[in-house]
């Protein structure tokens, strides 16, 4: 009985919690169209969020082809479909993996700082001294790094299919001894612009808003202590990782 | 201190603050039970009480960053429960506040930073507000940081930014929350001086949480003391520390054991400890 009353009140508290979040999104998208007019903020949140995440990005995307290529060289060979490596691996990047793992690894470099530097910010009173000064806080803090982590995973989720694609063709092609012409002309031949790029690339678009908002969200309710930020920190990582697969489910079951 | 009745006889402007019957509870705690509390248009109050009797919350009531339970707020003139958003933001352009470590935004300059509210609460030109900041910042004595970041300051360095921050708008209220905290006495003689000079030259009215008794004796006029959910002790700083109540003047005089007990409520010692003599 007392773990149904558990569950009953967890559950609640989830909902309540999706609520909160749902009318915190609903405060950032009102004040954005405001916000835009300090653009200088939202270029370098663009910068802070979207090209310092460059680095880990192209260096994941490259292992992940590397080994893509390697895996996918080695079960094909067997039925001798070696041929079909270059649509096998674009479409599984292209669908799947680019935006699953950019979303994850944006989580962890710029979700992270996001959440660190709003706490930070709250635990130093600086969001209530911008309060004071009779500035909201949604629409100068928050509101541009939302939007640059909307905008950036899209472009770094394109970076990492683009940097696999050659991680596939160096240890496929140049190492294993596929044919070079076989490798990209059955990549071009079977990929379909709308239904396999774009789409990876919106699921990256709505990853995007997710890592955002989660990341937003904490850092700007996270108590105000060392200790308080720290949680939140952590809360991001779990929860964007959640969010992202499960929403990745969905969009997939829909997009079929 | 400035009297603004003298300058416009036979009217008494109305109070800068005003408080009636204001209750509020945080979670089980009581913070308070209905106190009254009229500020004086161009008076300097200082506020004292031991730790946790809400001075801090009290001045988040004031500037409508805490709902409090029931009764009524009065700040300059508007109704604090009343207001939301854009007017409270207004309000709020009237009112300054100096914050227990500075606050400053720390990814912009000292000058950004004292720039701040003037750039994105006006329309002024850039070359007016370069002026503006630098006069603030001249006032604090602190033109020559202008183009530091807050890591490179000192405590009181930042305080005083913070405070040139406060004024840019030119407040007619000034919240000062435990401005001497962590301050060496050469620091907490520019605050102290810069808080005097405020009130005396622009007639800012001020409220002063601190505990230091001996500084706010020389900004203030008047010492409102707040424990157990009300005010203990109003008045003239003489007159209340002339007052007979012992847990006023176990305050004032800083006694570990009196009213406010030195033990937190617990069992006899004898007893936990499993030596009393019981019988």
């Amino acid at each position: 009985m007392t773990a149904l009353k558990d569950l009953f009140s967890s559950l609640l508290d989830f909902i309540q919690r999706l609520g909160a979040m749902g009318s915190f999104l609903m405060r950032i998208l009102r004040v954005l169209p405001g916000s835009l007019r300090r653009f200088d903020m939202h270029l370098r949140q663009l910068w802070f969020i979207g090209a310092m995440s460059l680095t880990i990005i192209i260096i994941s995307g490259l292992f992940v082809g590397l080994v893509l290529g390697l895996q996918f060289y080695s079960a094909l060979n067997q039925f001798g479909a070696s041929g079909a490596l270059g649509t096998l691996t674009a479409l599984s990047l292209y669908r799947e993996l680019s935006p699953v793992v950019a979303a994850l690894l944006f989580s962890g470099r710029a979700g992270t700082a996001i959440t660190a530097e709003i706490g930070l910010m709250r635990s130093t009173q600086q969001i209530e001294a911008m309060e004071m000064m009779a500035v909201d806080p949604i629409r100068h803090v928050v509101a541009p790094r939302f939007l640059a982590a909307t905008i950036a995973l899209p472009l770094l989720c394109v970076v990492f299919s683009a940097l696999a694609i050659m991680g596939a063709h160096w240890s496929a092609v140049l190492w294993l001894g596929l044919d070079n012409g076989t490798y990209w002309s059955s990549m071009v031949g079977s990929v379909d612009l709308v239904d396999d790029l774009l789409a990876g690339v919106f699921k990256a678009l709505v990853f995007g808003v997710l890592v955002a908002l989660i990341a937003a969200y904490q850092g700007y309710h996270a108590k105000p202590t060392g200790e308080g930020v720290a949680y939140a920190t952590t809360r991001t990582v779990i929860h964007s990782a959640i969010a992202i697969l499960a929403f990745d489910f969905v969009l997939t079951a829909f997009m079929m | 201190m400035t009297d603004p009745a003298a300058a416009n006889p036979g009217s008494r402007p109305p109070p800068a603050v005003a408080i009636r019957k204001l209750t509020t509870q945080l979670g089980s705690k009581r913070i308070f039970d209905g106190i009254d509390l009229e500020v004086p248009r161009g008076s300097v109050t200082a506020i004292m009480g031991p730790s946790g009797t809400g001075k801090t919350t009290l001045l988040r009531h004031l500037t409508g960053q805490l709902a409090f339970d029931s009764g009524r707020v009065t700040v300059l003139g508007e109704d604090i429960g009343q207001l939301h958003h854009e007017p409270l933001y207004r309000l709020r352009r009237r009112m300054g506040m100096l914050f227990q470590h500075g606050a400053l935004l720390t990814d912009l300059t000292v000058f950004d930073n004292v720039a701040f509210p003037l750039r994105e609460n006006t329309d002024l030109p850039e070359p007016l507000i370069r002026t503006l900041v630098l006069l603030k910042l001249q006032s604090v004595g602190l033109r020559g940081a202008a183009g530091l970041m807050p890591a490179e300051l000192s405590g009181g360095m930042a305080r005083r930014v913070a405070l040139a921050r406060a004024i840019a708008l030119d407040p007619e209220l000034m919240l000062y929350d435990e401005p001497f905290v962590g301050l060496d006495p050469i620091a907490v003689a520019a605050v102290v001086e810069l808080i005097i000079t405020l009130n005396r030259t622009l007639g800012v009215t001020s409220l002063v949480v601190a505990h230091e008794i001996e500084h706010l004796r020389r900004v203030a006029d008047r010492l409102v003391v707040l424990a157990d959910g009300g005010i203990i002790a109003d008045g003239p700083f003489d007159q209340v520390q002339a007052d007979p109540s012992p847990m006023v003047q176990q305050f004032l005089r800083g006694l570990s054991d009196g009213p406010v007990p030195f033990h937190y409520p617990a069992a006899p010692l004898t007893d936990e400890l499993g030596i009393g003599g019981a019988t």
